[in-house]
């Protein structure tokens, strides 16, 4: 029974492997990068590479903000106020127009409150981040399911891979690195599987949760659309959505579990009172330097309101919690507090967000992620490798085309946001050819990497169907080395923020991610030096690969 | 100076974490082999370093609750423990004779 159970279990494991590993590693990558999405925006706009000073006075609210606001947007429905953070030194303004749909988004020195000249780029937290959760493609949120599939693939796999691990405890520490690649392999895979497992289980699960409205919006929509009859509405709401119809079941249920209320303008003009006042009134509820974000809505309307945002840098939770001030008058009119449900759900969306002021427990989540990258990488190796003898002698094409995917997938999406980072600091800030700006440059320059990455790959394992894929590997590997290395050195000659003087200041951000490009290449090259090792000793021995000396236990061998 | 604080109690944690894994390690035969040639460990080392590695685990999550409040302490000290159990295992696979230092005695 049991027997028949890990049997039917190493299917899946199998299956479910080779079908989402891909994609998998892109998700972890790219949510391994995500983790420091701020930084990596600091090495790629250097115009916003201020230093950081808490002790600093933060900019007035009423002396230098507002006349801002009312010079660059007095018709803007709405302004938004970022305060200076540790993580986003610089004072961020948002605004609109009625007619322009488009939000401008204005950064500021808050020491001097000079603008900050924009780079042209989408970064990591417009590029790197969306990539994470939903591929870039947001066309009736298919990429958005596609990572939920391959979520619901990972706890699978995590489950499965469990079941069939049969000396879980026994071999909890055994790493035998240096008893050849198949068994080596196949340690890093089980020791980064099992160690991490509640890591794995924690960040996909809390993933799939984060984006419940997607994945799962019949619930709440059969129940909002119950409760939204036209008695419960607060008065004035719905009207302008022309009469008799309802509040729509979403935006009720925003209401309710977010608190986000629609405006109704009194279309009388009015000033806006004092910002500042209003701060100091709200942090005697929630203490000192604790408001992060206001927003005014219909400044210029004597029914406006002035939100303000509480931070959540010391807890887990997201807060959302949020008071509110009428505009014009300055007096409190309102305030929202999550309900236990709903803050059970900001504790689960907070430990997947990160949004939370810890370096060590940031770190910890990058290195898990890529830990992760590791398990991943390695479980497609051992797929190739237990079949790579029988599959060649059969004709059959499996393990090439997962020898492909696995090169393509690995070396390809790992290459492709080396090229992303290089042609941030190579490409020109204009538009190039065919109407291209920069930031798409960038991002046509992630994608063409990687396609010419599968291509490579294609053509490597086809040319040589015994050894090409080890070829295949060891150039790619050579080209993120270089890819890497050339950004990191392109940060120098394009910006002279090196490394020393990075040091010197010293300036974590631009460190941090300088000294990873140089791991990263160095760790490339020395994959690739072993690779081309093992290409000399399987050119000597053909056919003679370490896969025996793994089938004595573990997973057997499935082709 | 609260931060200075709280990296001493994080680093400790960590110190703590790998120490903790370590000992358990060191109670298990194939690994007592690694590190101290010749026979498995005797019943009682074994459960003096099943003691004091449950200890040092425990020490471990003390010290994360001591830095920070509870939610944030708790997802600390879950990947500090694989952070540290990962160190071990490379130990083990790279240098386990240094692990002598922290349980020099073999009978």
């Amino acid at each position: 029974m049991t027997g028949i159970f890990r049997d039917r279990m190493g299917a899946l494991h199998t299956w479910a492997g080779v079908v989402f590993s891909v994609l998998l590693f892109a998700i972890f990558w790219t949510g391994s990068l995500s983790v420091f999405d701020k930084e990596i925006d600091r090495w790629m706009m250097p115009a916003t590479r201020l230093q950081w000073d808490a002790s600093a006075p933060q900019p007035s609210l009423d002396r230098d903000v507002k006349p801002l606001l009312e010079a660059r947007a007095p018709k803007s429905p709405a302004w938004t106020v970022i305060l200076p953070t540790e993580r986003t030194p610089f004072l961020t303004l948002t605004y609109g127009s009625e007619q322009a749909r488009k939000h401008h988004r204005d950064w500021f020195d808050p020491r001097t409150m000079a603008e900050l000249p924009k780079t042209d780029t989408a970064g990591a937290s417009g590029f790197l981040y969306p990539f994470h959760h939903n591929l870039t493609i947001r066309y009736k949120d298919i990429g958005a399911w596609i990572v939920g599939l391959a979520s619901v693939a990972m706890l699978c796999l995590l489950v499965s891979g469990v079941v069939i691990h049969r000396k879980l405890f026994a071999e909890f520490f055994t790493l035998r690195l240096r008893r050849g690649f198949g068994r080596a392999n196949l340690d890093v895979h089980n020791v980064s599987g099992i160690l991490l497992l509640p890591f794995y289980i924690l960040i996909t699960l809390s993933g799939l949760i984060v984006a419940f409205s997607i994945y799962f919006p019949s619930a709440h929509e059969a129940l909002y659309a119950q409760q939204a009859t036209p008695e419960d509405r607060p008065a004035g709401q719905g009207e302008r959505r022309g009469g008799r119809q309802a509040e729509s079941p979403e935006r009720a249920f925003l209401r309710e579990a977010l608190g986000r209320e629609r405006l109704t303008p009194a279309r009388r003009p009015s000033d806006v009172a004092s910002l500042e006042q209003i701060v100091a009134d709200a942090e005697r509820h929630w203490g000192k330097g604790s408001v992060y974000l206001i927003r005014v809505n219909n400044p210029e309307d004597a029914g406006g309101n002035v939100v303000l945002r509480r931070s959540s840098s010391e807890t887990v939770t997201k807060d959302i919690d949020h008071l509110r001030y009428s505009s014009a008058s300055g007096e409190p009119i309102g305030s929202f507090q999550s309900s236990t449900t709903v803050s059970v759900w900001n504790f689960i969306a907070g430990t997947h967000y990160l949004q939370f002021r810890h370096w060590l427990l940031r770190w910890l989540y990058f290195l898990g992620g890529i830990g992760g990258c590791a398990m991943i990488a390695t479980g497609l190796f051992f797929w190739t490798q237990a079949r790579r003898r029988k599959h060649l002698k059969q004709g059959h094409v499996g393990v090439t085309l997962v020898d492909v995917l696995s090169v393509g997938g690995i070396c390809g999406i790992i290459a492709g946001t080396f090229a992303f980072f290089l042609a941030n600091k190579l490409l020109p800030d204009q538009e190039m050819a065919w109407g291209i700006d920069r930031s798409q440059g960038e991002i046509l320059a992630f994608y063409m990497v990687w396609l010419m990455s599968l291509i490579h790959a294609l053509l490597r394992s086809i040319g040589n169907r015994q050894s090409g894929h080890l070829l295949a590997w060891r150039e790619q590997c050579w080209a993120i080395a270089a890819l890497a290395a050339g950004a990191a050195l392109s940060n120098w000659l394009v910006t002279g923020d090196h490394l020393l003087r990075m040091l010197g200041e010293p300036y974590w951000p631009v460190v941090g991610m300088d000294l990873s490009l140089l791991l990263a290449a160095a760790l490339s090259t020395l994959a690739a030096s072993k690779l081309a090792r093992r290409e000399r000793s399987v050119a000597v021995s053909r056919g003679e690969d370490e896969a025996g000396d793994l089938l004595d236990d573990e997973e057997p061998a499935r082709g | 100076m609260a931060d200075a604080l709280s990296a001493i109690t994080l680093t400790s944690a960590c110190v703590a974490s790998v120490l903790g894994f370590a000992w358990l390690a060191m109670a298990m035969q194939v690994h007592w082999k690694q590190v101290h040639t010749g026979a498995g460990p005797t019943r009682l080392h074994r459960r003096a370093l099943r003691l004091l590695g449950s200890l040092g685990l425990a020490a471990s999550l003390g010290l994360c609750l001591a830095a920070d409040a509870t939610s944030m302490a708790i997802l600390v000290w879950m990947l500090l423990l694989a952070c540290g159990a990962i160190v071990v295992a490379l130990t083990l696979c790279w240098r386990p004779r240094a692990l002598r230092l922290i349980w020099p005695w073999r009978d």
